[in-house]
């Protein structure tokens, strides 16, 4: 109980995730505009996005055992952090020179499609119990079919287009999260059973 | 494009906070706890923005140029 009221509300972790995603958006996009040859020029740069995602991959883990209050909830948010991790560490070992292939870069799609697929197996609600339920079912529709943005990147790692569209998908990823709300009404529908809105 | 992803972003921030004044509890803190004053979401997307813009973007436009110095030498 008193560890409880030290811990933030569920919200706010989602709004710090979608702050990371933010992140990688605007690393994304600049990667896009400018190429991978300019962004990789300084050492610092070059392990920006994959430090970023791999420490979200890390930071999941807590969320994973303190938020959590079931079994199916408990190994969705496990999946996450251990697919953000793979690719993230997979990202930094491409930085770092320590893996030659390009097809590491398919850890990226891997992750949003395990991902994706872990948000609408761990959700049990409808789309219109809740701003919640509502946020899973849509965040994981956009992860999987997302999942081919960056797996045509893995084969086309300069086009400008593939590049400015995988930042959007991290956009509106972003988006989602920072506007869920632990019990809140979608389009003006909140199930009974959901209990009071907050605000 | 990239000067400008970092400004865009920080309005992004901005006009949120302009639709939605509610998000931004230091606006009224009474009452409000530790978490929900610490999490400001349209401050955070404008920190974001501001970040980097003084922070990337400069290094990234710099290098940008360099490169297509040596692609026209």
């Amino acid at each position: 109980m008193i560890t409880a009221s030290f811990m933030p509300p569920s919200e706010h972790v989602h709004w710090w995730f979608a702050t990371g995603f933010l992140i990688l958006a605007l690393c994304f996009a600049a990667r896009a505009v400018v190429g991978p040859e300019v962004w990789d020029r300084r050492p610092w740069r070059r392990y920006l996005f994959p430090s970023v995602l791999f420490a979200m991959g890390l930071l999941m883990f807590p969320v994973m055992v303190f938020f959590t209050n079931s079994t199916i909830h408990m190994v969705a948010h496990g999946s996450w952090a251990e697919t953000m991790m793979l690719a993230g560490g997979a990202q930094l070992g491409l930085a770092a020179g320590k893996l030659k292939s390009p097809l590491w870069n398919l850890t990226i799609p891997l992750g949003l499609f395990v991902g994706g697929v872990a948000i609408l197996v761990h959700e049990q609600n409808a789309w219109l119990y809740s701003r919640a339920a509502f946020g899973h079912h849509l965040l994981g529709w956009i992860a999987i079919g997302g999942a081919t943005i960056p797996l045509v990147l893995t084969f086309r790692p300069r086009s400008l287009v593939t590049g400015l569209c995988f930042a959007a998908l991290l956009v509106s990823v972003s988006t989602v999260l920072y506007a869920d709300r632990d019990t809140a009404p979608i389009f003006g529908h909140l199930s009974p059973e959901a209990g009071q809105p907050h605000r | 494009m990239v000067l400008s992803l970092g400004p865009l972003c920080a309005l992004g921030g901005v006009v949120w906070a302009l639709l939605q004044p509610y998000r931004i509890t230091l606006l009224h803190p009474y009452g409000q706890g530790f978490w929900w004053l610490l999490s400001e979401p349209p401050i955070y997307v404008l920190l974001v923005g501001l970040a980097f813009h003084w922070l990337v973007a400069p290094g990234l436009v710099e290098d940008l140029e360099d490169a297509e110095r040596e692609q026209a030498q």
